[in-house]
């Protein structure tokens, strides 16, 4: 079988090693290339070791092309179906390489607190024994959850300014908790970096950590941003 | 940048701004002592408690949906002073009663937010 | 060996209220603690996480940051191809990518339609699909 670590527009000879020491090659005659090695088999439970090849392997690739960077796991039976594959599915890559290219992928999570709840500030109209404890507990999840959505703007929105796209993830329903990924220029990462640090200064009670650059893996499907 | 370098750039350091602080990540650190390693439990006791973590989780995940979707509709102004009372008081019944079961059952806010492995935390 | 019939039913009974002694008592306390928490959710998550973690007091380190962040990616990222996915998903955790499907087609499937979708609403009528 062929484990794929990624898809490229480039002819340059990938670097090894790949997983378990296996020498990595390209495969295609035209973009998009598949970067894979060869396996008799794979073991089921992939190590922290596995994850880091992986990733080694994809970000080399990065150094010299545009890579659409594949999920972790994903193989083949043989030369034929990667072929075919690429075949099948040419202009969705070579759509998703033009998107991402120049660009890596930027992590952000952050959480924001809550303050005391204060009493609830909207009412819910005239007339009727509405101010009951269930209008009461239900007002005050409200405005908790506004605040929240507020504060996570406040961090979301600048961010989203200096990237090309931006993907929240679904941080749980937690409402003060964030976790969203940024296509961001290669040239603007220092700019995305020193705003993460402002808002950190900025923003009462947030906390914010940036991991990255990494290859681009929540834009490489349609439907994501 | 050399290849070494770059080895050691894919292996372990991608902190880029901010500091790690446990509860951005403490409901996932489960993924790192576990998820790459299967554990299994296999103990009666451990998996009767596991079934009910399965459940209340899910009880309380539709909790919280369906919380979150009454406050939606209060936004919407869709909602009669008396519907919202009515659903406020059984979103605290609810609330109290997920309480007892959690009680009952030994279990704490964070056994309930489940650790599905390589796909993450449920909630 | 007792086999009064009456003196049975007597020791179960007493059984019976002896756990619902429990249960109202337990009770007592949920409120209690329900009351004290509800001042802030963030400080109660806050204590639930350190709760949690006291077993385990190691600083977070750098790497482990970049290898959650790595795992969220390779894992939950990335082109998807029809091969097979032979560094695997376990088939019990098929279970569980079938409830986090269903999590996430709820709420998009509640914002796509702007409807609830509680029993009781009228929006959800037999005919509204």
């Amino acid at each position: 079988m062929l484990y794929v670590y990624g898809l490229t527009d480039s002819t340059r000879e990938p670097e090894g090693p790949g997983l378990h020491g296996a020498p990595v090659c390209a495969f295609g005659s035209q973009p998009p290339f598949a970067i894979a090695s060869e396996h008799r088999d794979l073991p089921a439970h992939p190590d922290e070791v596995d994850l880091w090849t992986h990733e080694r392997v994809v970000e080399g690739l990065m150094n010299g092309s545009t890579v659409l960077p594949m999920r972790f796991g994903s193989t083949v039976a043989d030369e034929a179906s990667l072929l075919a594959l690429l075949e099948e599915r040419r202009p969705e890559f070579l759509s998703l390489i033009g998107r991402v290219r120049g660009a890596v992928e930027l992590s952000v999570r952050a959480q924001v607190t809550a303050e005391r709840e204060p009493t609830p500030s909207i009412t819910t109209g005239g007339g009727g024994g509405a101010g009951g404890p269930g209008t009461t507990y239900l007002l005050r999840r409200h405005d908790a959850q506004q605040r929240a959505d507020e504060a996570v703007s406040r961090i979301h929105e600048p961010l989203a300014r200096l990237a090309r796209h931006s993907a929240r993830k679904a941080g749980g329903l937690d409402p003060g908790a964030f976790k969203a990924a940024y296509l961001v220029d290669r040239e603007r990462v220092e700019e995305f970096r020193a705003r993460v640090d402002e808002l950190t200064a900025e923003i009462e009670g947030a906390r914010i950590v940036c991991t990255g650059p990494w290859p681009p893996y929540s834009f490489s499907a349609e439907g994501r941003q | 940048m050399t290849a070494r370098s770059r080895d050691v750039r894919a292996t372990g350091d991608k902190l880029l701004a901010g500091h790690p602080h446990l509860d951005l990540f403490g409901d996932e650190l489960e993924r790192l002592d576990g998820a790459l390693r299967r554990r299994v439990n296999a103990d009666r006791e451990g998996l009767e408690k596991g079934l009910a973590q399965l459940v209340l989780t899910l009880v309380e995940l539709l909790r919280q949906l369906m919380e979150r979707q009454a406050l939606r509709r209060i936004d919407g102004g869709s909602l009669t002073p008396d519907e919202v009372e009515r659903l406020g008081e059984t979103f605290m019944l609810l609330e109290q009663r997920m309480e007892e079961l959690k009680e009952s059952f030994g279990l704490e806010d964070e056994d309930l937010n489940l650790d599905l492995g390589p796909l993450g935390q449920l909630m | 060996m007792n086999g009064d019939p009456e003196r049975a039913r007597e020791l179960a009974a007493l059984k019976r209220d002896a756990a619902r002694e429990r249960s109202r008592r337990q009770r007592e306390v949920a409120a209690a603690r329900r009351d004290r928490d509800r001042e802030s959710w963030g400080a109660r998550r806050e204590a639930s996480l350190e709760r949690q973690h006291q077993g385990t007091r190691r600083a977070l380190r750098d790497r482990d940051v970049s290898l959650l962040d790595l795992i969220d990616r390779l894992l939950d990222g990335g082109v998807v191809i029809h091969g097979d996915i032979t560094l695997a998903v376990a088939d019990v955790d098929l279970l569980y990518v079938g409830l986090r499907a269903m999590v996430a087609s709820v709420e998009t499937l509640e914002r796509d339609l702007g409807v609830s979708l509680s029993a009781q609403s009228p929006s959800l009528r037999a005919d509204a699909f």
